[in-house]
């Protein structure tokens, strides 16, 4: 069996309450403000989902880091390229100090394919970031 | 036609004329929000500032998902390009079919992460373009 199972299956039927002194020691990743996370073009495939703190979510336009969104606890980061397998589409940066739990792309499959609440959570938050867009999107003329 | 999804059983099957249409931005979602195409073709579009941004849908795919998961009215404006068949399932019933169907649950990740791929890389666009002729 894989290193770390046990604690991955309690994160998968479990989510927040799986936070254990184990889980945090097997998966626990903390950022410190302005570190990179994840940056565009890359394609490693890690995944994090935050459990403390907030992120920017940032495109490089010309030589500046434009905003797109601000993403705190509870949403997931990387999960676009771990569904299509394409390279980081944005540079994620913490805003302050962040603490994650950071899959690789196994674990994640695992959690994902174990739960239908992951199934669903992944759901809301593409579809409250494609809304996100939208309205940002509209406050640029084309 | 003979070989539908089996997550299909949990929708209403619904013929669309060509050119009307389905819903627009600003109407609540109602009782059967989410669709999933059979055959034709359908144009979502996103208004933005005095133009609108076209995202077209074929089959296999779904749509009117994105507002009862963010829990908001319609954002974008569909209409049937083609005649169309499509399934259309409440919030209940969608989320009961993704749940015993990992083929609809990776289908509709897939399909909402192309959605905003496509929505990122053309709000990086424009900003490049605004930067430009800042120049």
């Amino acid at each position: 069996m894989m290193e770390g199972y046990d604690e991955i299956m309690k994160i998968a039927f479990q989510a927040e309450d799986a936070l254990s002194e184990k889980v945090i020691a097997k998966f626990g990743r903390k950022f410190h403000d302005k570190q990179i996370l994840i940056k565009e073009g890359e394609i490693q495939q890690k995944i994090y989902w935050i459990t403390s703190g907030e992120v920017y979510v940032t495109r490089k336009v010309g030589e500046k880091y434009r905003v797109m969104a601000t993403l705190g606890k509870g949403e997931l980061i990387g999960e676009m390229s771990f569904i299509d397998k394409s390279v980081r589409s944005a540079t994620v940066i913490a805003k302050g100090d962040v603490d994650t739990l950071e899959f690789s792309k196994e674990n994640f499959a695992d959690i994902y394919t174990a739960s239908p609440q992951w199934s669903r959570r992944l759901m809301v938050s593409l579809a409250k970031r494609i809304r996100f867009m939208v309205d940002k999107l509209s406050t640029i003329s084309g | 036609m003979d070989d539908l999804p089996h997550f299909l059983q949990y929708g209403d099957e619904v013929t669309i004329p060509a050119r009307e249409l389905i819903y627009k931005v600003g109407e609540p979602t109602g009782d059967k929000p989410i669709y999933y195409v059979i055959a034709g073709l359908a144009k979502l579009e996103y208004p933005l500032s005095a133009s609108s941004f076209p995202l077209w849908i074929t089959p296999e795919n779904l749509f009117g998902l994105v507002e009862p998961l963010a829990e908001c009215p319609r954002i974008g404006t569909v209409r049937a390009s083609e005649r169309m068949i499509l399934y259309r399932w409440t919030v209940e019933n969608f989320t009961l079919a993704a749940a015993v169907s990992w083929e609809l649950g990776l289908a509709t990740i897939a399909g909402l992460t192309r959605e905003l791929r496509i929505l990122n890389a053309e709000f990086g666009e424009r900003l490049s373009r605004r930067e430009e002729g800042r120049r």
